[in-house]
């Protein structure tokens, strides 16, 4: 067993000879109890020092590179495996800018010079004046007119839908199933009004001058 | 006793590596400091070409594998855990690289006889010791089993800590210690002429 223990503990003497400070207090007192002990291992420490210095001196295989080409030679193996965005690197480093300089231009050329601003818009509907028909003052059909306007629920006088029905002289088979109070065609322009206008056109219908005709 | 109190001075040395000098360089490569893996390469691409040069046997091949290697690196860098030291890390890659690189070019690698010629051609003339006495070390390293060479030349040759052979040869630190020891010993064997096989 002691024996054992003596032949781990010469494993160590090269470590020991050649690196001290890389054994733990514990081997460095077992190996330094062995040479105390054995003459022979002396003999042995010293050889072994003899001949890691020997090797040491030993000159390195080859001849010496140039070391800044060498340098130079892994630098530029390395630059093209360099995660830099692709926008950075070299031949795209003068036409991007390039690029993005021109499309800001451009955009700020169209944003900040409309030759024709107007053109481009639509042109607001022309108010058209309708010809209020002239009617009878005591005819009160006129009052009813805002409703085709708003299509606000109105209370309809009676009188005026009378006179409607009564107008239609055609009989029903020529009229569509569709057939409404009036003609869809002489509704249409209704369709084309803006806001300002109708309301323009409200105010112009609900004035009593007109409402009521001439007193 | 005696050889104890001499060594006294030693037991309250730090550990050789408790700290990784390149981890705040790989800090700082993972934050997008691109400088810093050029700093990397300029602290290990002498150590990287020389354990690239023992596997690979010409000066331009060692330098295509040493730049293979670094690129290897900085593709992994960013997801490197710091489990290793970074010098380790490399050299391991380096390994890899080396010999998949023998694996592909097998039989365009020059003899043995061809590398020690030409170490001894290059050898700086100071520093040499005897031309036959340094070939006879060369061929007695070539003779150890794989682990004990590798365990070997890594710690002699490029100076690396025990922790750190341990990870490169994929052991515990007190294998590669004993390895080391074995090495050392074989090769004292074969240099004596006693060549009966090792431990």
């Amino acid at each position: 067993m002691a024996g054992d223990k003596d032949r781990g503990d010469v494993e160590l003497l090269s470590a020991y000879v050649d690196g001290i400070a890389e054994l733990s207090l514990d081997e460095r007192k077992r190996v330094d109890d062995l040479l105390a002990r054995d003459p022979a291992l002396r003999a042995r420490e010293t050889d072994t020092r003899a001949l890691l210095g020997q090797l040491r001196e030993l000159p390195p295989p080859g001849s010496e590179p140039d070391w800044s080409a060498l340098e130079r030679g892994i630098g530029d193996a390395v630059r093209e495996l360099d995660p830099q965005p692709w926008w950075s690197k070299s031949r795209w480093r003068f036409i991007v800018p390039g690029v993005a300089l021109a499309m800001t231009a451009a955009i700020l050329a169209l944003v900040l010079h409309d030759p024709q601003p107007d053109l481009a818009r639509p042109e607001p509907a022309p108010i058209t004046q309708h010809e209020t028909p002239v009617v009878d003052p005591a005819d009160e059909l006129s009052a009813s007119t805002p409703l085709w306007l708003d299509g606000t629920d109105l209370e309809v006088a009676l009188e005026a839908a009378e006179l409607f029905d009564l107008d239609w002289d055609l009989d029903e088979e020529s009229l569509p199933e569709t057939a409404e109070l009036l003609p869809p065609t002489d509704l249409e322009w209704i369709d084309e009004l803006d806001g300002e206008s109708l309301d323009r056109a409200e105010q112009f219908l609900d004035h009593p001058r007109h409402r009521r005709g001439p007193s | 006793m005696d050889v104890l109190a001499a060594r006294l001075p030693l037991l309250d040395a730090a550990p050789a590596v408790s700290t990784d000098p390149d981890a705040e360089l790989a800090e700082r490569f993972r934050n997008g400091e691109r400088a810093a893996f050029d700093q990397i390469v300029r602290r290990h691409q002498k150590g990287v070409w020389y354990l690239v040069r023992r596997y690979v046997k010409r000066d331009a091949d060692a330098s295509d594998v040493s730049q293979q290697a670094f690129v290897r690196a900085f593709k992994g860098l960013a997801t490197f855990r710091g489990t290793a030291t970074v010098r380790s890390w490399i050299y391991r890659i380096a390994i890899n690289c080396a010999l998949s690189w023998l694996r592909d070019h097998r039989r365009e690698e020059p003899t043995e006889i061809a590398e020690d010629a030409l170490v001894e051609a290059n050898a700086a003339p100071a520093k040499i010791m005897g031309g036959q006495e340094g070939a006879q070390l060369r061929a007695a390293i070539g003779q150890l089993p794989p682990k004990q060479k590798l365990v070997l030349e890594l710690r002699v040759f490029d100076d690396l800590s025990f922790k750190e052979v341990a990870e490169l040869a994929e052991c515990t630190e007190n294998t590669a210690k004993v390895n080391f020891h074995y090495a050392v010993k074989r090769l004292r064997e074969l240099l004596a002429g006693d060549d009966d096989g090792g431990r």
